[in-house]
């Protein structure tokens, strides 16, 4: 049972994971791709941690509950940082129908 | 000096994680190092902030309702933006949104960034004045923008963190 | 055996993913792209270290995980404040 618990989160974090990458390639401008980037590549990771812990001893499922945490903690100050610089410098959003109420 | 404890007691448990030990040897060496890494940033770690709170029982009692809001929000928002990404839903509007940033704390600001840049969908750009900007993958309505995330704040965040 | 195929399948489409992402990196018009497509680069490595570690059922990988994504958070926001005001501090 765990097994098959632990081979559907393998699948769906590896497919999240191509989501996220695709979307870098796919959209087209910095602010979109962060979306894709940072927040749909993070849930991706967490679904493999969680897949690696579910049959694993206590060192793998503490290390893993670490690293998820700090990921949570980090990957949207990461994309925050990298927005805020690129609205700083004027990158212009190229979506059609870009929205700014800056 | 309740924070000092705290952040020791935070340490010496980051430090037991990444050993994975539950050996009291362990755990004593992990509050020594704690009690010196805090004591070396004492002057940074940051004060309590002021004002009124709300009571500790109610901020832990909403603390894990508030956690699920957040990951439900983070798969909810997950899945708009993979339809999104492979072209099933129409990628519209994409933009910048003015939130007003209304009751919250210097703290709150921290934590509702925290919690709408994790979820995909809305990103956390900058502070301006009294407005909060986010970039959000659709903002062809940026009225039901601002009413969801206040919505959010009202049910679930203000009793845990204002 | 058919574990196995999947862990091994697994790795693979890690590998052309990360490669992906090293062409991406290679060829974005503009420096906040680039930063983005570095930032994702560490969390398909993080991904990848995740697969090996769930396989073998060893935990030492997964120390190299975690130092990865302390590492490239300092990396990632020391490039965003470059890019942002030319120098890594205020």
């Amino acid at each position: 049972m765990t097994a098959v618990i632990a081979d559907v989160l393998f699948v769906l974090g590896l497919l999240i994971l191509t989501i996220g990458v695709y979307g870098v390639v796919r959209l087209p401008d910095t602010f979109t791709q962060s979306h894709a980037a940072s927040k749909a590549g993070f849930l991706g990771v967490a679904f493999l941690l969680i897949s690696a812990s579910v049959e694993g001893d206590g060192g793998i499922i503490a290390r893993a509950v670490l690293t998820i945490t700090v990921l949570a903690l980090t990957t949207p100050v990461a994309a925050h940082a990298v927005l805020r610089a690129a609205r700083t410098r004027g990158e212009e959003m190229r979506s059609p129908g870009a929205v700014d109420e800056s | 000096m309740r924070r000092f404890v705290s952040t020791v007691v935070l340490l010496a448990a980051v430090y037991l994680l990444t050993l994975s030990s539950h050996d009291w040897v362990d755990l004593l060496f992990g509050l020594a190092f704690g009690t010196i890494v805090a004591a070396a940033l004492r002057g940074r770690i940051a004060a309590a902030p002021g004002g009124a709170r709300p009571p500790i029982a109610r901020r832990v009692a909403g603390f894990p309702v508030f956690a699920g809001a957040v990951i439900f929000d983070v798969l909810a928002g997950t899945l708009d933006v993979a339809l999104r990404v492979l072209g099933i839903r129409r990628l519209e509007c994409p933009g910048i949104v003015r939130v007003p940033i209304g009751e919250r704390s210097e703290r709150g600001i921290a934590i509702s960034a925290l919690a709408t840049t994790l979820s995909p969908g809305t990103v956390f750009v900058d502070v301006d004045g009294d407005d909060m900007l986010l970039h959000v993958i659709d903002a062809s309505d940026p009225d039901a923008v601002r009413a969801k995330l206040q919505q959010f704040y009202d049910r679930y965040q203000r009793s845990v963190f204002p | 055996m058919s574990q196995n195929a999947l862990f091994y399948g697994g790795v693979v489409w890690v590998a052309v993913l990360l490669g992906i992402v090293v062409i991406k990196v290679a060829t974005s018009r503009t420096t906040g792209q680039k930063i983005l497509a570095l930032d994702l680069l560490t969390l398909v490595l993080i991904g990848l270290l995740a697969l090996v570690a769930g396989e073998t059922q060893r935990s030492d990988t997964l120390d190299a995980a975690l130092a990865l994504a302390l590492l490239s958070f300092v990396a990632t926001l020391a490039a965003a404040r470059y890019y942002e005001n030319r120098k890594p501090y205020e």
